[in-house]
This record gives structure tokens, C-alpha cells and sequence, in this order.
């Protein structure tokens, strides 16, 4: 019955997610509707209406009781993640672009994007403090940059938290300390950081950037350990929870592919070993680039949510789960 | 008395007699419809009898037909296959009679697995052309060594003297 | 004596500058004489006299002393007029006087057009020479294995590698890792010479050669803002060319845009003016001269006359020039009328030309045998609106493909309009034959392109159109006016180029720069011409053979269609994929060529009777290679997994520490 594919989004995909369990797939797009579906059978179980705009990021918190958005109405929305109705919004000048939760699940941050005169800022809010949680409340953790920040996440605990920016540049903050980063690594990208994912131990974490790699780096000092070519800009990456693989996706955009054959425009998923960086599959199944993938915390399954508005659920064979390489 | 004893005997006995009468025709009657009854059951089983049979070689006929259509049709197709040059081998080997008794299926299958061998013959043969023209040059290469070894000798030898006289 | 150049002596010269402008005219300063002691003096200037009073009994002569009383080695010379003097000059530059001394002639106007040294200048030091060992060390490697240079951005960085081919494993770099890739290697491209010695870079400055095991630098030629560069066959001869400043004014400075060098001594044996050579402010083509295969001349077509009006006329002559001297052959260009183009043979010093059609008189493919400039045949066809000319690599035979037309028209707008149809002739000349024989062979389609079998007797011709275009091969058999078609060969689309591998027997099909990027392998080898493979590279834009004929790489570069992916993808000669890279920006990939060397009849013999037992140690060589390769791969990956472990349990024991808080 698979690969399964999902549509329900009417415009390009921003981001999937799976909550913990694995059961429940959570997706949202640049149409206003975040949706979540059953992962087993692809049926959509609801959607959370409220945004007025493109929705950039989506996050569930680790006992799937929330949900958080981030959208380009300038609000990021914390939702109840069973009945669908909003918790909390916040507002800020301009558009958010990414958002998530803290491991505990109390904290949620966000960035949001440069426009004019506003800088373009990362922000930590603590739910359990109703003042930061209310029209015009203000942030416990907030820092600005004049390049945009384009992904970030909590790498440990509650405590640090990762940023990628439009310009390559990745840097880490210690939540007690807005001021200066603790770790800055301006050497691995090229170009924009697109996506920025922590492998399910929280050993590592791995960076998508346009400049056609993914990188493999140290959660504790944002080293490179590992880089992975593809040939087109990559907007996205995962990593295995059971084996030393990686999976990453992105294509060309659709409007830059001047041929008309599909596979010329490499919006296949492609798979790595996490440690010899060499390619060794890849699945197609998207009509235009991969924004954003989610492994599975089975390890089995991988979710790509792309341009074309698909979300495509793909279960490996035989052949991935008996492939080894010898050393 | 006696008169009318006798009257009333005869007339008793001309009763008798048309009871008689009338029971034995009725009896014929009944006799009779019964004998129709059976005739017509006869007539009866003899026609389905006979609606069997014709059903039954109509079958038989059109089952003959259908064989007939079915050689027909094996026969056209073995024949188109004897015309295709790549069945060609199998008629060399078999002989045309055997060939013409043989399912087409079978020649079908046959020839599959002919192409079949035939292309890891090909893969083999093309893998020994490989080997055998990397060999051949390798071989030359080898001889080539040397050569071109003692002609870079000489021109190593006669390069700084070259040098030095136009350096002079 | 020869090498002292003129500026040496210039100083001297400009000393005793006679003042008077018409008497410099009659003057001609000759070097190149023998310089002689004073005891011999009177001897050489009897002899010299002689010479010169050959070309007018009314010249006078002055031999500059030498502090010890004999001779510099120049001579002035004074004529009786001015048209005496050019004559003198015309005659006497590069004469050769005797088997070492060849004279320079200039007039006394030319030689002051020459700037003075500066006071400083001192004779050149010596240089040392500069040895970088074997230049063909990667030919003495038993395994056989041939080399590529290629160009591209790493880590967005323009580099210039040379690798290694390895059948079935990655390019390895050909060399320490420091020395066969640098970043920044050239400036513009790099070229191999044609026996694969050198590599060869372009700076702001001038050339470099590079050669031997650790690429040093071998050869430098000064030549600023040098553009192109190209090798004479044997890679004797180097010559540059810089587009002179546009500030020049044409005919004043421009003398030395195109130089020709000797490679091994770095001597500059001559500079040309693009101007005078051409006619115009820029080359036509590139290279510039043909050389022919033995470097004993080189030739380029002559600059356009123009008329009365000043309208530039049709070429109608050949400038061929011998390397001994570095002078055009009898001193003028060889007469051809519209000559268009032309073609040294591989083998011999003839050439192949081909004169275009006027409304008047037909087209001529002719060839000329030099130096005798004996014509040793020529074809005339009419209504030729396109050709070209191919030679095969044996030198055997020539091809030359006509689009002949049935009439022209010419539009309102200047354009030629070609009505009722063209057809299309490959004609073929068979040098070998006695009187050189001719034989036609008429195409049922439009001509796309062709290629000889370097050795054999076949060839193919491309034909059809984009949509469907089909390789023929032929043969041509002895005793035979025509030739055979021997192949029944599928027709593919966007075909465009024909490629038989270089030893010959395996041909390539090309479709360049198509989205399907087909390339078909063909054996030819056999009574019929068989394909045995068909690969795709969507928009690859080259195809090269390599130098053995066992691969084939195809390639896409800058050059291509924009927004192909870029690299390169090697096959074996059957079309078997063996190694595909992608490299950012990839800009050129250029096979190492190999030095040609004869093996005698006797040892090609042997080797073919000793071929099975060389094989057979072959075999074991590829073996032992495959086992030993995949061992330290494996070995090689433990190494990488054990490092990753390390920092993989050092974070894991973090994180559990941090967990415990």
C-alpha cells in the first residue's frame, strides 16, 4: 500500500513532522490550513484554522498535547493538538518564519524575518508565564540580527538552541546569555541554511543548505563532522534513529529547471551513510523540489513534504533495510 | 303381475344391458384416454430425446469448429513465426514438420529463452572483447615502455646541451 | 655568431647615425656575418663583396672594426638609391651566406625605429639548466593507465587537477596532492602539448610549461596578456598570441603579437604582425598557422588584397614558411585563387585546399605538394555553397564533403537563397593511388558530419536531419569505383558528430548538447558495422576517445547548455559505464596525449604470439589490484568509523551526564 501520498494542502509544503510515537504526521504549507494525519493509512484527522497567511514551520511538543505555528500573518499560534483550537498568539512586526518547542515542552522559539526597518529576531517565550503569553507580551530570550535567521531549534534540553541564517552562517546561544553565541561556525555553508534537524539521540545535528550540501555537525560545538554533496540546493535533511544514515532533498526550483524531463531536475530524496558520506539510494515520487523530510522514529519511514502540495509516506524495502556496507 | 314381473325383468335387463353398455364404453373411453395419455408422454420423452441429441451435436459441431478455428489460428501463427527470421533457428533444428505440430506457446517460451542465452553470450563475448583489447594494449604498452624510455633518455641527454648552447 | 641578437649591436650603429634622412634610405645595416680576426678581414670583405655586387656593382661597404682590429660580424652597406636599397633588403634577409652565418638585412630607417638599450642593459646571465626529470614518467608505468587534466571549481575555487584513470574505481589524483592539483593553476584554460610532455598555463605574464613527476616548471615564455597558445605537431615549437592594446595604432607598434618559441631552449625564434600577416586587427581563426606533421613548414592563408576602392578581395594565396629559417618559402605566398581553406596531411608534406566557387568558375579541391608546389591533383565542381575536407589520420586518403545547389538567388537583403533543392556529395581522394585516383559518392540526405577510420579502410558518414539522423559506414574495397555501405545501423535524433576511436574499429555517435544526450558505440570491426550499446548524458556538450581507444568520456562543461549538471562520465570503448563525477563548474577535460612511438613488425609480431601468456599475467595483475583495492577500502572505512565513534560516545556521555542534572 505504499508509498503513500497525501493531498490536502493546496499550495507548496513548509514543513513535516511526526510527534513521538510516530502515529501522527503533522504538516503545514503556504496555504493557511496545518493539517495532521494518521501516518498509518494517510487519512487526515483534522486541521488548525485561524492563520491568515503562509504557515512556515509547524512543531508538536513531545507528549502531543500542542502544537506550535509559525506564519507569515506575523503571529506564531500555540494550538491544543487534540481538539484544534487556538491556545495562544503571538504577534510580532513581521513575518515569523520558523518555531518549535523545547524538549520539556514549556519553551517555544521562534524567528522571525528582516523586513525594512526590523531586524530580523530569535525569540524564546516560556508558556508557563501567562505575561509572555498574551497580546504584546514580551519575550524572555531575545536577540537581533541584521541577516535573517531562517531556521532554529533547542539542540539541548531547555537550555541551547541553534540558529541558521540566509547567509550560511550557523551559531549557537546559551538561553542565559542573549548577548553572545557560544559557538559560530561561518566555514561549512555557502549559502542560506534551510533546514536545521537533531538526530533522535541529540548527538548531532544536520544542516540543509542551498549551496547543494548537508552537513553533519557537533551538537556541542557546531564543528563540521561530516558534509554531503547533492547536486542541487538541499532544503531539507534527517537523520536515521536506528542506522548511520541520512536522507536529504531539494531540487532546483521549478522556475530555474529549464529541461522538461523531471529527473533532470533532482527532486529525488537521496540517502547517505552518515559517516563515509557516500550516496548509496534515492527515491522518487515529487513533481517538483523537496522542502522539507521527517524520519520516522521507526526508522522505516520517511515523510517529504514538497513544492508540488504532496506529502508522500515512504516505507523502505527489503533492499534499504538488508543494505550494509562492509568494514 | 307376471306381465308386469316380466316387464319389469326385461325392463331390468335392458337397464342391465345399458349399464353394461355404458360402463364397458365408458371403460373403452378411459382405456382410451389412458392409452393417449401414455402416447403422449412417449412422443414426449422422444422429442426431448431428440432436443438432447441435436443440442448435443451442435455442441459437438461447434466445439469442431472452434478446434478447427484454433488449428486455424495455431497454423496462422506458426506460420507467421515460420516467415520471422528469428524463429528461423528453432525450424533449422526441429525441422519444419515438428515445427508445425508445435504450440506456439511453446515455440514462444522457446525462443525467450534462446534470446535469453543468446544475450549472456553476447554479455560474454562482449566481456572477453573487453579483456582481450585492454590486454592487447596493455601488451603493446609494455614494449612501448621501453622505447619510449630510451628516446627520453636520449632527449634528456640532449636537452642541456641544447640549453647551454643557446644559453651561450 | 647567430644568436647575438641586434641589440647588441644597435649602440654602435646608432653612434655613427648619419644625419640626412635620404641618405638612410640608401643604406641597409646586414648582421650575420662572420666575425673574422684582422688577419682575415681583407679575405671576408672580398668575398661579401662579391655577393652584394650581384645585386648592383654600385654598392659601398663598411665592416665596424672590432677593438681588436677584425670584424663585429655586421656590415653597412650604402646603396645607390632607395629602390636599390629595399631590393637589398628583400634579397638579403635570411640569405644564407654560408652553412652557419644567415644574414639579417634591415634598412638604416627600420633599425632606428629600434629603441636603444637602456644603459644598464647587460648581457643576460646564464641560466642553469632546468631539469624536471622524466617527461613521459607516467608511460613508464607498467598498469598503463592514461591521465586527464581537468578544470573546475573546488570549494568554489578555480583548479586545475591531473588524474589518473582508474577502470572501475575513482580518478586518483596523478601525483602528491599538493603538486598535481593547484588551485589557480591557470588563468584561463590549460592545454597538454601534443605528445602529452608538458602541461601547459596561461598567466598575465606569459606561459608556462610544466612536466615530470611533480609538475615543476619546466618552460616559461614571456608573452603579456597572451591569449592563445598552440603546439607545433611534435611540440618543437610553441606560438603565442596576445591581441595587441587597442591604443596602438595599427603598423606602428604592432610587430610581436603572434611569437613563435623554440620549447626546449625558450629561444623566441619569431614574431609576426597579426596586421601584416592578415590584414585586419584580429586573428581569423586559431591556431593561426598549420603546421605540417614533420614541423618543416607551417602555413596560414595570406592577408586579403584590396583594390583601388580599398574593398577587401578574396584570399587568393597560401603564405607557407619554413621552421629552418623561420621566412616564407621562396620568399612569397603560393598563389591559389579564392582559396577558403586548407589541410596539411598527417603523413607528408602535402596539403589539401579547397578554392571557393564563383558564379563564373567552379570550386577547386586540389592538392599541393610542397616544396615542389607540384598540384598532384584537383577536382572541380560547381555550385558548391558548403564544404569541408577531411584527411584520414593515415594519410592515405582525403575527404571532401560538397552541398551543391541548383541555383542561387540573392534576396533583397544581400542573402544567398538556395531554389529547387540541394544535393550532397562526399568525394574521396586516394592519395596512395597512382595518379591519385577520385571516386564520388552521391548522400540520399543532408550531410551532418564524417569520420575515417585512422588506419582502415572505412569511414562514416553522418546523415539526415535533427529528427532522425543515421551513421553510415562504409568501406572501400580495392579495385572498386565506389564505396560499400556495410552497416544497417538504427538512425537516432540529434546526432551531430562522428568519432571512430583512435586505434581505429570502434566508433562513437554523438548527440550533443540534446536533452536525451545519446551516444552509441558501434563496432565496425566486423563484416557489419554492429552497435553494441547506447548510453544517455541529458546535455553533455563534449566526447573524447582516449588516447588508447579503451574509453570514451562524455562531458559536460561551461561551454554547454546553461543549467545542465556538470561533470564528466567514463565508458569503456562497448559503452559500459565505469565512473560518472559531478564537479561545479567544470571547464575542461583534456586526456593526456601519448608520445606516438613504431613498434617494429618483428616485436608487434611477437607480442601476438606471446599475448596469452601476457594476458594470463594480466588477469592476476587485475586481481590481485580488486582484492587489494577493496581491502583498503575496508580498511580505510574502519579507519573514518572508528574516528566517528569517538566523538560519537564522548556526545553520548555528555548528553547523558547532562540528562542526570
Amino acid at each position: 500500500m505504499r508509498p503513500l501520498s497525501l493531498k490536502g494542502h493546496e499550495r507548496a509544503l513548509t514543513r513535516v513532522r511526526f510527534n513521538r510515537e510516530g502515529d501522527l504526521t503533522f504538516s503545514c504549507a503556504k496555504d493557511k490550513k496545518p493539517c495532521v494525519w494518521y501516518t498509518e493509512n494517510g487519512e487526515r484527522i483534522g486541521s488548525y484554522d485561524g492563520h491568515n497567511g503562509a504557515v512556515w514551520d509547524i512543531d508538536v511538543s513531545w507528549d502531543t498535547t500542542k502544537c506550535v505555528t509559525a506564519s507569515g500573518d506575523l503571529t506564531v499560534k500555540i494550538w491544543d493538538a487534540e481538539l484544534g483550537n487556538c491556545l495562544y498568539t503571538i504577534n510580532h512586526q513581521t513575518p515569523m518564519k520558523s518555531c518549535g518547542f523545547s524538549y520539556s515542552g514549556n519553551l517555544v522559539c521562534f524567528t522571525t524575518q528582516k523586513m525594512t526597518k526590523n531586524l530580523s529576531t530569535f525569540q524564546v517565550r516560556d508558556l508557563r508565564d501567562s505575561s509572555q503569553m498574551v497580546e504584546g507580551g514580551e519575550s524572555f530570550f531575545y536577540s537581533q540580527f541584521d541577516v535573517n535567521a531562517t531556521t532554529a531549534l533547542f539542540t539541548q534540553m531547555d537550555d541551547l538552541v541553534t540558529i541558521g541564517f540566509e547567509s550560511g552562517l550557523l551559531q549557537q546561544y546559551d538561553l542565559r546569555n542573549p548577548d553572545t553565541p557560544i559557538h559560530t561556525n561561518e566555514s561549512v555553508h555557502r549559502y542560506s541554511v534551510q533546514d536545521l534537524q537533531l538526530s533522535p539521540r541529540g548527538d548531532f545535528l544536520i544542516s540543509a543548505s542551498r549551496d547543494k550540501t548537508a552537513a553533519l555537525l557537533d551538537v556541542n560545538d557546531l564543528k563540521k563532522l561530516k558534509q554531503y554533496k547533492s547536486e542541487r540546493p538541499v532544503n531539507s535533511a534527517c537523520i536515521s534513529p536506528n542506522r548511520d544514515h541520512i536522507c536529504l532533498g531539494g531540487g532546483e526550483d521549478a522556475m530555474q529547471v529549464t529541461q522538461t524531463s523531471v529527473s533532470a531536475g533532482h527532486f529525488e530524496a537521496k540517502i547517505y551513510h552518515m559517516v563515509f558520506e557516500e550516496e548509496f539510494a534515492r527515491f522518487k515520487g515529487h513533481f517538483g523540489p523537496i522542502n522539507t523530510m521527517a524520519w520516522h522514529p521507526s526508522g522505516t519511514i520517511i515523510a517529504t513534504g514538497g513544492e508540488d502540495g504532496y506529502i508522500r509516506i515512504q516505507e523502505f524495502d527489503e533492499d534499504y533495510l538488508g543494505f550494509t556496507y562492509d568494514f | 303381475t307376471e306381465i308386469e314381473r316380466i316387464h319389469r325383468r326385461k325392463k331390468m335387463l335392458e337397464n342391465y344391458k345399458e349399464n353394461w353398455e355404458r360402463v364397458k364404453a365408458e371403460k373403452t373411453a378411459a382405456a382410451a384416454t389412458e392409452q393417449a395419455k401414455r402416447e403422449e408422454a412417449a412422443r414426449a420423452e422422444e422429442m426431448k430425446r431428440l432436443d438432447e441429441q441435436n443440442k448435443e451435436s451442435e455442441r459437438k459441431r461447434k466445439q469442431a469448429e472452434q478446434d478447427e478455428i484454433q488449428k486455424k489460428i495455431k497454423q496462422d501463427q506458426l506460420y507467421k513465426m515460420q516467415q520471422n527470421a528469428i524463429y528461423q533457428e528453432i525450424i533449422k533444428e526441429k525441422g519444419l514438420e515438428q515445427f508445425r505440430d508445435m504450440d506456439p506457446e511453446q515455440v514462444l517460451r522457446e525462443q525467450r529463452e534462446r534470446l535469453d542465452k543468446e544475450r549472456a553470450e553476447t554479455q560474454r563475448r562482449l566481456q572477453q572483447q573487453e579483456k582481450n583489447f585492454d590486454h592487447h594494449v596493455r601488451a603493446l604498452h609494455l614494449e612501448e615502455l621501453n622505447e619510449r624510455r630510451a628516446v627520453m633518455n636520449m632527449r634528456l641527454s640532449e636537452a642541456p646541451k641544447l640549453h647551454d648552447l643557446y644559453e651561450e | 655568431v647567430d644568436d647575438v641578437t641586434d641589440d647588441v649591436l644597435v649602440p654602435d650603429v646608432l653612434h655613427k647615425k648619419p644625419t640626412i634622412d635620404e641618405f638612410e634610405d640608401n643604406c641597409v645595416f646586414i648582421a650575420g656575418i662572420p666575425v673574422v680576426g684582422a688577419d682575415r678581414l681583407g679575405k671576408l670583405q672580398s668575398v661579401l663583396k662579391k655577393v652584394l655586387e650581384r645585386l648592383d656593382p654600385a654598392v659601398k661597404l663598411y665592416i665596424p672594426p672590432s677593438p681588436e682590429g677584425g670584424c663585429l660580424g655586421v656590415l653597412l652597406t650604402e646603396w645607390a638609391d632607395q629602390r636599390s636599397a629595399q631590393f637589398a633588403v628583400k634579397s638579403l634577409n635570411g640569405y644564407a651566406f654560408d652553412k652557419n652565418h644567415t644574414f639579417t638585412a634591415r634598412s638604416f630607417k627600420d633599425m632606428k625605429q629600434l629603441e636603444a638599450p637602456s644603459d644598464h642593459w647587460t648581457t643576460p646571465e646564464k641560466q642553469a639548466y632546468n631539469d624536471v626529470g622524466d617527461l613521459w614518467w607516467w608511460l613508464q608505468n607498467e598498469r598503463c593507465r592514461d591521465q586527464f587534466a581537468i578544470s573546475h571549481d573546488k570549494l568554489g575555487v578555480p583548479t586545475v587537477g591531473v588524474f589518473t584513470n582508474m577502470k572501475g574505481n575513482d580518478p586518483e589524483l596523478a601525483g602528491d596532492a599538493d603538486k598535481a592539483e593547484r588551485a589557480n593553476w591557470t588563468e584561463t584554460v590549460f592545454t597538454w602539448s601534443p605528445h602529452g610532455s608538458y602541461l601547459s598555463t596561461i598567466h598575465k605574464q606569459g606561459i608556462i610549461l610544466w612536466g615530470g613527476k611533480d609538475y615543476a616548471r619546466a618552460h616559461r615564455f614571456a608573452h603579456t596578456n597572451v591569449q592563445y597558445i598552440d603546439f607545433s605537431p611534435c611540440e618543437t615549437y610553441l606560438v603565442t598570441y596576445a591581441a595587441p592594446e587597442e591604443s596602438n595604432s595599427w603598423g606602428d607598434c604592432e610587430k610581436d603579437s603572434l611569437r613563435i618559441w623554440d620549447v626546449r631552449t625558450g629561444e623566441l625564434k619569431k614574431a609576426f604582425s597579426t596586421f601584416e600577416l592578415t590584414g585586419r586587427t584580429q586573428l581569423p581563426t586559431w591556431p593561426f598557422f598549420r603546421w605540417s606533421f614533420d614541423e618543416k613548414y607551417f602555413a596560414c592563408l595570406k592577408a586579403p588584397e584590396k583594390d583601388k576602392l580599398e574593398r577587401e578581395q578574396k584570399i587568393n594565396g597560401i603564405s607557407i614558411f619554413e621552421s629552418e629559417k623561420f621566412e616564407l618559402y621562396e620568399g612569397r605566398p603560393v598563389n591559389i585563387e579564392n582559396i577558403k581553406q586548407f589541410e596539411w596531411s598527417p603523413t607528408s608534406t602535402v596539403l589539401a585546399y579547397y578554392s571557393e566557387c564563383t558564379d563564373a568558375v567552379p570550386a577547386e579541391f586540389g592538392l599541393l605538394q610542397v616544396p615542389s608546389m607540384q598540384r598532384l591533383r584537383s577536382a572541380r565542381v560547381h555550385n558548391v555553397a558548403d564544404a569541408q575536407m577531411f584527411w584520414q589520420k593515415s594519410g592515405k586518403r582525403l575527404a571532401f564533403y560538397t552541398m551543391r545547389f541548383k541555383k542561387k538567388e540573392y534576396r533583397e537583403t544581400g542573402e544567398v537563397k538556395y531554389v529547387g533543392g540541394c544535393q550532397y556529395h562526399v568525394d574521396i581522394f586516394e592519395i596512395d593511388k597512382k595518379d591519385v585516383s577520385l571516386m564520388n559518392l552521391p548522400l540520399s540526405e543532408p550531410f551532418i558530419h564524417f569520420d575515417w577510420d585512422p588506419e582502415g579502410d572505412k569511414f562514416c558518414v553522418l546523415v539526415g536531419n535533427t529528427a532522425k539522423a543515421t551513421p553510415q559506414v562504409y568501406k572501400i574495397e580495392a579495385n572498386s569505383h565506389a564505396p560499400k555501405l556495410v552497416s544497417k545501423l538504427d538512425a537516432g535524433v540529434h546526432f551531430n558528430e562522428v568519432q571512430f576511436a583512435p586505434k581505429g574499429g570502434w566508433l562513437a555517435v554523438l548527440a550533443k548538447v540534446s536533452a536525451g544526450g545519446n551516444v552509441y558505440f558501434i563496432d565496425t570491426s566486423l563484416s557489419e558495422a554492429k552497435r553494441t550499446n547506447v548510453i544517455e548524458h541529458p546535455l553533455f556538450n563534449k566526447g573524447y576517445w582516449d588516447p588508447t581507444g579503451r574509453y570514451f568520456v562524455t562531458c559536460s562543461t561551461l561551454g554547454g547548455r546553461a543549467g545542465a549538471d556538470l561533470g564528466y562520465r567514463i565508458f569503456t570503448f562497448q559503452g559500459r559505464e565505469l565512473c560518472r563525477k559531478n564537479l561545479d563548474r567544470l571547464a575542461q577535460f583534456k586526456w593526456r596525449p601519448r608520445p606516438p612511438v613504431k613498434l617494429s613488425e618483428q616485436k608487434q609480431r611477437e607480442i601476438k604470439k606471446n599475448l596469452k601468456k601476457t594476458a594470463a599475467k594480466f588477469i592476476k595483475q587485475d586481481d590481485d589490484e580488486k582484492c587489494r583495492a577493496s581491502q583498503e577500502v575496508v580498511e580505510k572505512r574502519r579507519k573514518i568509523m572508528a574516528a566517528f565513534d569517538i566523538i560519537r560516545s564522548r556526545n553520548r556521555e555528555q548528553l547523558d551526564a547532562t540528562r542526570d542534572e
